[in-house]
């Protein structure tokens, strides 16, 4: 089966209920936009295709499945994440509050080296403004990575993220293609129909 | 937490272990709306995996049996009076005799906390830092962590990176995030950081790394210790049940690498695919063609009734001595391959666990076991995020305080959970144990032993360290259980580096210790440093450098008739069984959907999410809020379906 893309990232979006994620992962994928989900049904990740520096990357990005909700979002989730996007609402000083709690969750549970950005939400709701940009610059320069303030609803500054984002994997791989690994043995097995093998193990005549 | 939940749902869950979360994800997917709650903090019961704070909060809270008193009845005014009560346990009273050793330098690690989770460390006591000072030879030395993420992890971009144009490498992919950066405050990476740079790639070929009490304690995030331990058959329920229902993109796997044999008190390979039996050097010629002669046999059995018709009413053990087969073959096949009792097994049943076994090999690899990354305890999760996916609402460290039951029709109508709110269903599901006493007063359970040990070697030295290993261990007595071992290594990502978890499991007779220390003794070294060099034969073995011993309730294959008044709407899950596979689970949460929907089929594979297509007007359907509606997603055809596998990283290559 010919792959037609040369890069897989798994991404995913974390924050508090209500902050935007399924918005912004629509805005991006599908440059939809509506209001009108209430939680996260039935929406595993979505997928876009973008081409950085001549390479097709697919980016796979996951859903919560509303599981933020009442915090029991699964480790499952986390496995294999290689970029985060912490995502807070402008108009929502507790959202923005809990983005603290959030990076330590994902300390526990993802990888170490994951990529990670914070998002101020609905910044095109001036008006209802709580968090201030410079609070939230200042929460990212804490930690040490990136900030932007998007609105998924008037379309700002979503393609930036990702594609920031995005990028920020690819410079890290790069540099971890250059250092050359040489991996050991056995890696871990992706369990679908199409791996079995057809031949059991006894069937030819030997010895 | 903040909102309440809807009053009404079509099926609450109570119990996150397997059984329960594979009916929730059917229930979901079928369009039900889903409550799953558990009482504790987090997701599995019996089936969790915890790192290493969390298994000695874990042990605490299992070694301290206090009750908890009951003092608000406020719910009682919620219940009706054409209504009866059955109340659910406050406290687990599935594990009994947790006993904890530690053999080692535990003093010296009093100050030291498990690195990672919080930003702020305490800064590590002298003794702490002094384990690693004395270990020139650490592979690994701890690196300022800003460097460390961007070099000495290289190999994970391989574990998550499917690269189109390295194909062939995709199955051999490291997640090394365990072996490359150690997460240290930053008073001791500044210690360490001259180490790192006069020695940057120093590594220790000689003499097995000291691993201390205090690293465990650090690199205690690395760990991912399940509760029980299992195996997933390459053939069996759950692996066609994660395929199915495509779940299995929520997890990974690795196969189990090596049978071993435990014989004369030597723990050996066990050739069993034609590969191994082929290239073995421990069996002659001869031997080689005896055991592919049988073996061939065992996967067509039935066709040769003439061979085993005579040894229908013996055991298996004594039609092997009939089929010319030497000592250590009988061994391998009866203790290793069949894994069935030498006093017990009926003929046929040997042969059909021998079949079984065979059937299983080459599908995922050369033994016929997978193991999931990250421990047993992601399983349950996953089918979880599939209920969480299709609208399930998830709660954990909520309690149930009763079940209502309708006097007059004996059904249960409603729960009442710990806040006082009255939740009314259709169906319920309670895991065995938050069954009261009075529930379950003429059930007769039977009990787990289990030992989880952290070792410094593998029970079997190969060239390479990264082995996960299963074996079996006769009994010393016939008539006692086999204890199953499962070695289990860093790359499972379910220990540190340099250390491996061994996990024993047999049916109880005593209590776990009397039961697993015996054989703990034979493959391991108990003695603590001091004594070490006064023996020398002992040397060779792995160090046990902590252990705990626990017995756990097997609530598995009990007839429903058992309980006592149990409302004909309220289904009994169980908690793991001792079977080394996941079949009962399997089995038994489709027997439990089926009675309830009849009609519906169990977890059929997901449309595919790249395939949904929403627009305006089914978005807008959706907006009655928490109910789920599954049927505004257009199923996907079968292709379409199946052909999602290649956004993951998968094998086909290695056909």
């Amino acid at each position: 089966m010919a792959k037609t893309y040369d890069y897989l990232f798994k991404l995913l979006l974390i924050g508090d209920s209500g902050v935007g994620k399924t918005c912004l992962l629509f805005r991006f994928s599908e440059d939809a936009f509506n209001t009108t989900f209430i939680s996260t049904i039935g929406i595993d990740f979505k997928i876009r295709t973008i081409e950085l520096d001549g390479k097709k990357i697919k980016l796979q990005i996951w859903d919560t499945a509303g599981q933020e909700r009442f915090r029991t979002i699964t480790t499952a989730y986390y496995r294999g994440a290689m970029g985060i996007m912490l995502v807070y609402d402008i108009t929502n000083e507790k959202s923005f509050d809990n983005i603290k709690n959030w990076i330590r969750n994902i300390e526990e549970h993802a990888s170490s080296d994951v990529e990670r950005m914070i998002l101020g939400n609905k910044c095109d709701m001036n008006e209802k403004r709580q968090v201030s940009k410079e609070k939230g610059e200042k929460l990212a320069i804490d930690y040490g990575i990136k900030f932007l303030e998007t609105s998924a609803k008037s379309s700002i500054n979503v393609e930036e993220a990702f594609f920031t984002l995005a990028r920020d994997i690819m410079t890290k791989l790069n540099r971890k293609m250059n250092d050359n690994s040489s991996s050991g043995a056995g890696g871990p097995v992706k369990i679908t129909e199409n791996r079995s093998k057809k031949s059991s193990f006894f069937r030819c005549t030997l010895l | 937490m903040a909102d309440n939940l809807p009053a009404e749902f079509d099926v609450v869950v109570v119990g996150t272990g397997l059984p329960e979360s594979i009916i929730a994800a059917a229930c979901a997917r079928s369009g039900q709306r889903v409550l799953h709650v558990d009482s504790r903090n987090y997701y599995g019961g019996n089936w969790a995996s915890f790192s290493f704070s969390g298994l000695l909060s874990w042990i605490k809270e299992n070694q301290e049996k206090s009750e908890i008193s009951d003092e608000c009845e406020d719910w009682r005014k919620l219940i009706l009076e054409n209504e009866e009560v059955i109340s659910l346990n406050k406290k687990d009273k599935t594990i009994e005799h947790v006993e904890a050793f530690c053999f080692g330098d535990q003093d010296s690690a009093k100050d030291v906390e498990e690195a990672g989770a919080l930003p702020k460390l305490p800064v590590f006591g002298a003794s702490g830092a002094e384990g690693v000072a004395q270990d020139p030879n650490k592979e690994c030395p701890p690196l300022d962590s800003a460097v460390a993420r961007a070099e000495s992890c290289e190999a994970e971009k391989a574990a998550s990176v499917d690269t189109a144009s390295t194909v062939e490498e995709n199955d051999t992919e490291v997640n090394c995030e365990n072996e490359g950066s150690p997460s240290v405050s930053s008073s001791e990476s500044a210690l360490d950081l001259g180490k790192a740079e006069a020695a940057p790639s120093e590594v220790s070929a000689q003499e097995p790394k000291k691993i201390m009490y205090s690293q465990i304690v650090r690199e205690g995030r690395r760990f991912n210790i399940d509760l029980v331990s299992k195996l997933l058959y390459s053939r069996g329920l759950l692996i066609d049940l994660l395929i199915k229902s495509n779940v299995s993109r929520y997890a990974e796997f690795k196969n189990a690498t090596r049978i071993l044999a435990f014989r004369e008190g030597k723990v050996e390979q066990v050739p069993c695919s034609r590969a191994d039996v082929f290239n073995s050097r421990q069996l002659t010629m001869v031997e080689k063609r005896m055991l592919m002669k049988f073996l061939t046999f065992c996967l067509d059995y039935e066709q040769h009734p003439d061979e085993f018709q005579d040894y229908k009413n013996s055991t298996f053990a004594q039609f092997l001595r009939t089929r010319k087969l030497t000592p250590s073959l009988q061994h391998f096949i009866l203790h290793s391959i069949a894994m069935v009792s030498e006093t017990d097994c009926s003929t046929v049943e040997g042969l059909q666990a021998t079949r079984k076994f065979l059937q299983c090999l080459g599908r995922y690899g050369n033994t016929p076991f997978l193991f999931p990354l990250y421990g047993q305890g992601e399983i349950p999760q996953c089918f979880c995020r599939m209920c969480a996916v299709f609208g399930g609402i998830y709660c954990l460290r909520h309690s149930v305080q009763c079940l209502v039951v309708d006097k007059e029709s004996g059904r249960c109508k409603a729960i009442i959970d710990h806040f006082g709110q009255r939740i009314s269903a259709n169906y319920f599901i309670v895991e065995d144990s938050y069954l009261s006493e009075s529930v379950c007063r003429n059930v007769c359970y039977r009990q787990i032993s289990r030992a989880v040990l952290i070792t410094d070697q593998s029970v079997l030295k190969t060239d390479s360290e990264q082995q996960v290993s299963i074996l079996t261990v006769p009994p010393v007595d016939l008539g006692q259980p086999a204890v199953c071992v499962i070695e289990l290594c860093s790359s499972t990502m379910t220990c540190m580096k340099d250390t491996y978890l061994v996990h024993l499991t047999c049916p109880s007779t005593k209590t776990a210790r009397e039961d697993l220390e015996p054989v703990v003794q034979k493959l391991f070294h108990l003695n603590t440093e001091a004594e070490k060099e006064t023996e020398n034969e002992e040397l060779d073995k792995p160090r046990v450098l902590w252990a705990v011993y626990f017995n756990m309730r097997d609530s598995s294959g009990i007839d429903r008739n058992s309980y006592s008044s149990l409302p004909s709407n309220v289904y009994v899950c169980s908690g793991p069984d001792s079977a080394l596979g996941n079949d009962c689970a399997v089995k038994q949460a489709e027997t439990i959907f089926q009675e309830m929907f009849p009609t519906e089929e169990f977890c059929p594979p997901p449309p595919n999410p790249e395939d949904i297509i929403y627009d305006e007007d089914e978005l807008a359907s959706e907006e009655s809020g928490l109910s789920n509606s599954p049927e505004t997603k257009p199923e996907p055809s079968p292709e379409e379906s199946s052909s999602r596998g290649s956004t993951a990283v998968n094998e086909h290559s290695e056909e």
